[in-house]
């Protein structure tokens, strides 16, 4: 299989087995700046891993096998009866889609010809940026832009690091910027309760500043943080359990700020209609905007999420939730929801693709599956079909859009098995149709 | 009157299309023409005859015998006449209706009214999500006409609404009027939790909040002259399905300042 | 396999044959000479009547590439309604300002179309801008990297580094990012705009670095001079839309000092404030100096009537543009220390009076223009309109009752205030030929496209001569690539991929270690990882839409000076 990254002089340091420049798929930042160790044993996480990387690079994929109603058979028999099963289908779900772009690709292509839906594990997070997308859009930073340029970042409930442990590592407490030799230190803060504020620390990190709420009242300190944005304060003396006085105290300091950045990871926000926090926080940004600049950056895309509605979006049109049953792209984000689409039993056949986390296990079903999953993947019931895949950045080479919806990054073979690419199954089944 | 009858003949197993079920349209074609009209396109394509069967004379009604929320788009575009559904719908009925009336004598799915410039919805049951809400590429929620709801209705009633009334005799679920901008939303029983989130412009009306968003701000008891319009408005469109009048003096609170805050929350009690 | 193309009147001004009846031989997919007498004819086109022209070159259309796809996302209606049913041959799509891939290939190809260049590449997103090329068919395809807004190249300028070292600099990330040629956008004005200022003319300052549009300008047009790439530095000004943007425009002209340019959807930078509006024309002073000045090229971004979206790299006038949002839904981002963007949807109204005179000053601009070589036929898609309205354009510029028809139904206003009705030009074929052909394809220096003599590829379009221009070239009769025929009246008939051309100017590699420093310091990429392969290319053409493969071509450079 290519490895699309050229080993150069200064990054080669494999005498001592060791690979650098890898890049991690197990989160939506895409750390490219591991450095893998690979012997007899496997893959060791030598440099630059998070706890996420070293579960996702050490773990052992050995032995896992094909199988049929749950016994061992030969790839080609098991995709034949995956075949099978997609050409008895009146409406395959197409879900899970944790994979590269040359997966969801795959995907595309043969959700297309069998008339079937796409959507992915964590599109219903996705989602609540997407509304706003579509109804008001944004103003957005990245995440380099964000590193050199931000001198206050606003973490909007979202417990950071827990979903991207090294961002505020990278991100955040980094010695240098690009705009001045002498950095000033960042004020950070956080939005929201019992936000693990462990790794907010260091030579950048100025003051951290925290407004204790609920997460299902997030909302009513980001409405009241917008309002005194735009000078219609509020006559109450606290908000939700948050003091007014420290609502606005934030409110001047985005004001005075040369570039405040609001943070967000749209699946952390898991309350009822979130995209409104997610509107709010956008609309004052905008707000900001007119006097002086501020951004947005949205995190999150963990599992492939990014890729997959990048794909879907520039092959059909729409970002995920599409029917391609009637021979057009259909879009409809409540139809063709899969979660939904199973609960009220809609769908004929569910075929999952999981190659990155083994947690990303299918949701319990009566209709048959096929599952292209990672081994180990957590299973709730026994599949029609299972076929182990490879791990895009470990087990084959890749490619994969980074959260910022900006950078796209090679992934490495890392030689740790032989298991297939997720793309290679889907098109052999496409061409067997 | 005479009245063209749709008869599901097996539960679908799809989403169907039904936006060409409109009594204007029908009235032109013979039964055999109808039957072949597709429902579904593509690899599995439905005709309505291969779901339905039909019966009567094509005329100013048009009613349908079915129940299921794969029943997508019913009364979608209508403008003229009526349909009567026995039963339940899916998402999307009356979607971008202009005239006529939609009668639906079970529970409606989501996007009930979405882009409606005109007519009369009247659900018996309950009614889904995002009623008369915008869906994604739409500007805006419903244009104008009027919902009438006898049970209960979902989350983001109005969602970026511009125009029209929804009543409901029973209750709007959370964040009712969201980023509304026009239009009213009036419950003689309450809403839900945190109505009005960036609500710009626009009017909701109840007895009761469950919870109110801080950046409303309450501006006291006022004696408005046009409740008593909208009262007579109602009483003459909607007759016997019209809400009890309002009261004279009602609790205005202004909001949402999270934006242009223009909008109100008008509590009748 | 040898086919010959029999009859046909040809036109093809890179070898000067206008209009003759000519006889096209082709061999493996390339134009050849006329074989000897007895040599055995495998298949013949008998073309007798019909005019024939080697494939259509777009050579500023944003058909890849972050921006477009936020735009996908952001405008669900943009597709409903739109969706383009799947074929036992075609993927499903859909389409009118922001198609999908797949549709963006088969429509240009079903126009006669053979290559498409997409003129905004960040380097921090050439991955995806190539991932979105590779899926989109039946066209050549290539990209011009984005340049003068990144803090490396504005550092280097403010310190007043070598100008060897910013070469390197310029070679290395067409290398890297795989581009055919350098754009700037705004000039320094991206970047100003993260330090919130909110204009920036020829000769003002960035408040942090201190160098100038003009600065950057000369800095890069001087660069690819001196590293041979052919292209000259692809240019969208200052002051995109702005009332008074001409004077700017007029200003880079005469910048140039004789350097070569190229200024790109010049209409929208070719503003006066003139009139009770302070909304006028700045065509005819443009057009002008442009005769003057061989040095400068240019394509016009024409707009049409209708909704559109407008996806730029400029953030600082796209957030200005933001106001005139239609629907009021919008994005603009600051991007990776490196660039912007701006997508803003637009509806261009006849009957008002600012759209109307837009729509005429860039019909000015292509009639009062005489040199057809200089001057590129663009809608700057999907800005000023999206592509397809090519064969509508192309009537107004041939047919001159037609323009003036279309004329009297806009804004009263703007008719009084264009030139547009004393106008008498019309395009002859061969001008529209040079314009879409020959010209773009000398101007990017794609040595074997955009004509029709031995050793081309065998990119062919072949039109019936109607009297309705539009009609002619909305459906062409037939369509070949590399000797295959790809579309046949004006219905995509077999698949193929199409290749990348890219231009890679000598550097010194020295420059990796200073730009792996910076790299390491400052961002969140690996240089290792920044860089796109070869092998991604080949890959992403390959497998997906049921073509051949296609392959990467690089394109010849002169030698560095």
């Amino acid at each position: 299989m290519t490895n699309w990254t050229q080993a150069t002089g200064a990054g080669d340091s494999r005498k001592s087995n060791a690979i650098t420049d890898v890049a991690c798929p197990f989160c939506g930042l895409v750390c490219d700046d591991l450095e893998i160790v690979r012997d007899e044993s496997g893959i060791k996480v030598a440099k630059n891993g998070c706890e996420k990387a070293v579960a996702g690079f050490e773990r052992a994929v050995d032995g896992a096998r094909p199988q049929v109603d749950g016994k061992d058979v030969d790839l080609d028999t098991a995709i034949r009866a995956a075949t099978e099963l997609v050409r008895a289908s009146s409406l395959p779900l197409y879900g899970g889609l944790g994979t590269d772009v040359d997966g969801i690709r795959a995907v595309m292509a043969l959700a297309d010809k069998s008339g079937g839906v796409v959507d992915h594990a964590l599109s219903e997070g996705q989602y609540r940026n997407f509304r706003v997308l579509q109804t008001r859009g944004w103003i957005m930073s990245t995440l380099t832009e964000a590193r050199n340029r931000a001198d206050l970042f606003i973490i909007v409930a979202t417990d950071v690091q827990k979903l991207h442990p090294r961002f505020f590592e990278r991100i955040v407490n980094v010695e240098q910027s690009l705009i001045t030799e002498q950095p000033k230190k960042r004020t950070v803060v956080f939005i929201g309760k019992d936000l693990d504020q462990s790794a907010v620390t260091g030579p950048r990190i100025g003051e951290v500043l925290t407004l204790n709420v609920d997460l299902d009242h997030v909302s009513d300190v980001v409405s009241a943080l917008a309002a005194e944005i735009r000078g219609t304060p509020s006559t109450q003396d606290t908000v939700a359990g948050v003091a007014t006085a420290d609502i606005r105290a934030l409110a001047e300091r985005c004001k005075t700020a040369e570039y405040p950045v609001f943070v967000w990871a749209p699946p952390s926000l898991a309350f009822p209609n979130a995209d409104l926090v997610v509107s709010t926080v956008s609309d004052l940004v905008k707000e900001l905007n007119i006097e002086g600049r501020a951004a947005g950056l949205a995190l999150g895309g963990n599992e492939g999420a990014i890729s997959a509605a990048a794909v879907s979006s520039w092959q059909s049109g729409f970002p995920l939730r599409v029917s391609f049953s009637s021979g057009k792209p259909d879009y409809d984000v409540t139809r063709y929801a899969i979660p939904r689409m199973l609960q009220d039993g809609e769908g004929d056949l569910l075929l999952w693709i999981a190659s990155f986390s083994p947690d990303l296990g299918p949701p319990a079903t009566k209709i048959p599956s096929i599952v292209l999953g990672t081994p180990g993947i957590k299973l709730a019931a026994q599949p029609k079909v299972f076929i182990p895949i490879g791990t895009p950045g470990i087990d084959h080479a890749g490619r994969i859009i980074r959260v910022d919806n900006v950078v796209s990054i090679p992934l490495k073979d890392l030689g740790r098995s032989d298991l297939p690419r997720a793309a290679d199954i889907l098109a052999a089944i496409e061409l067997a149709l | 009157m005479s009245t063209l009858s749709f008869t599901l003949r097996t539960a679908p197993t799809h989403a169907l299309d039904l936006s060409s079920l409109l009594p204007g349209r029908l009235a032109q074609l013979s039964t055999a023409e109808i039957e072949k009209l597709p429902l579904i396109t593509g690899v599995h394509a439905l005709n309505v005859g291969d779901v339905f069967a039909v019966s009567g004379t094509p005329g100013e009604a048009l009613a349908i015998s079915a129940d299921s929320t794969l029943l997508d788009y019913v009364g979608a575009g209508l403008d003229q006449g009526t349909i009567t559904v026995e039963g339940s719908v899916g998402n999307h009925a009356a979607r971008g209706m202009k005239g006529g009336t939609l009668e639906i004598r079970g529970n409606a799915g989501a996007y009930l009214a979405s882009s409606a410039t005109g007519g009369l919805v009247h659900v018996k049951g309950s009614a889904g999500d995002y009623l008369g809400g915008a869906r994604p590429g739409d500007k805006f929620g419903l244009l104008g006409g009027t919902v009438v709801v006898e049970g209960n209705i979902g989350e983001r009633a109005g969602e970026r609404m511009r125009r029209g009334i929804v009543v409901t005799r029973g209750t709007f679920g959370a964040a009712a009027g969201s980023r509304m901008v026009g239009g009213t939303l009036w419950t003689e029983v309450g809403f839900g939790p945190r109505p009005g989130p960036l609500l710009r412009r626009g009017t909701l009306i109840a007895p009761k909040v469950d919870e109110l968003l801080p950046t409303f701000a309450d501006c006291g008891r006022h004696d408005l002259v046009i409740l008593n319009i909208l009262s007579r408005y109602v009483a003459k469109t909607l007759g016997p399905l019209a809400p009890k009048p309002l009261p004279p003096v009602v609790r205005k609170l202004a909001g949402d300042r999270a934006t242009i805050g223009k909008g109100e929350i008008l509590l009748t009690t | 396999m040898l086919i010959k193309f029999t009859g046909g009147t040809v036109y093809d001004p890179m070898n000067g044959v206008d209009g003759e009846v000519r006889d096209i031989y082709v061999q493996d997919g390339r134009i050849v000479a006329e074989p000897q007498p007895g040599t055995r004819i495998d298949e013949e086109y008998s073309l007798k009547g019909q005019v024939v022209m080697a494939g259509a070159i777009d050579p500023h259309s944003h058909i890849g590439g972050g921006k477009v796809t936020i735009g996908r996302m952001m405008l669900p209606e943009d597709h409903i309604g739109n969706e383009v049913a799947r074929t036992e041959l075609l993927r499903s799509g859909c389409g009118h300002a922001v198609p999908s891939t797949m549709t963006t290939g088969y429509r240009y190809a079903e126009m006669g179309y053979t290559a498409a260049f997409e003129p905004a590449m960040l380097p921090a997103n050439a991955r995806q801008a190539h991932l979105e090329m590779g899926d989109t068919p039946m066209i050549d395809k290539g990209a011009f990297v984005m340049l003068g807004n990144d803090d490396f190249f504005l550092r280097a300028l403010a310190e007043k580094r070598d100008f060897e070292f910013i070469k390197d600099y310029i070679a290395w990330t067409m290398h890297a990012s795989q581009a055919l040629a350098v754009k700037i956008v705004n000039p320094g004005g991206i970047n100003a705009f993260k330090f919130n200022q909110r204009a920036l003319d020829l000769d003002e300052k960035n408040v942090h670095y201190g160098v100038t549009p003009r600065d950057i300008i000369l800095t890069l047009a001087r660069g690819m001079k001196e590293l041979g790439v052919p292209h000259p530095i692809h240019i969208h000004g200052c002051n995109l839309g702005v009332p008074g943007s001409m004077h700017s425009t007029l200003a880079t002209i005469r910048a140039a000092e004789g350097l070569p340019l190229h200024l790109t959807h010049i209409q929208f930078h070719s503003y006066g404030t003139e009139g009770d509006m302070k909304f006028s024309s700045g065509a005819p002073q443009i057009a002008e100096l442009l005769n003057q000045n061989p040095n400068v090229s240019i394509d016009i971004g024409q707009i049409m009537f209708g909704q559109t979206c407008t996806a730029s790299g400029d953030s600082m006038r796209q957030y200005g543009n933001t106001k005139s949002a239609d629907p009021k839904k919008w994005v603009v981002m600051d991007i990776e220390c490196d660039n912007g963007c701006g997508v803003v949807p637009m509806k261009y109204r006849d009957k008002s009076y600012v759209n109307a005179l837009q729509w005429a000053i860039g019909l000015e601009l292509f009639l009062l223009v005489n040199d057809p070589w200089r001057i590129f036929l663009t809608t700057d898609h999907p800005n000023g309109a999206p592509f397809y309205y090519y064969p509508h354009l192309i009537r107004l510029l041939m047919d001159r009752t037609f323009r003036n028809e279309m004329l009297e139904k806009l804004h009263p206003g703007a008719q009084a205030a264009t030139i547009l009705k004393s106008l008498d030009r019309e395009y002859s074929l061969y001008e529209i030929a040079v314009m879409t052909r020959a010209g773009p394809a000398k101007s990017l220096g794609l040595h074997d496209r955009g004509h029709l003599g031995p050793g081309a590829s065998a990119d062919i379009t072949i039109y019936e001569d109607l009297a309705d221009r539009e009609a002619m070239f909305k459906t062409p009769l037939l369509v070949f690539k590399s000797g295959e025929l790809i579309v046949k009246n004006g219905q995509v008939v077999k698949v193929v991929a199409g290749a990348t051309h890219v231009a890679r100017p000598d550097y010194d590699t020295g420059i990796e270690k200073t730009l792996r420093e910076y790299f390491d310091r400052y961002h969140t990429v690996r240089l290792d990882n920044f860089r796109v392969s070869d092998q991604e290319i080949v890959d992403s053409n390959c497998g997906h839409t049921g073509g051949e493969c296609g392959c990467v071509i690089v394109q010849p450079t002169g030698p560095r000076t």
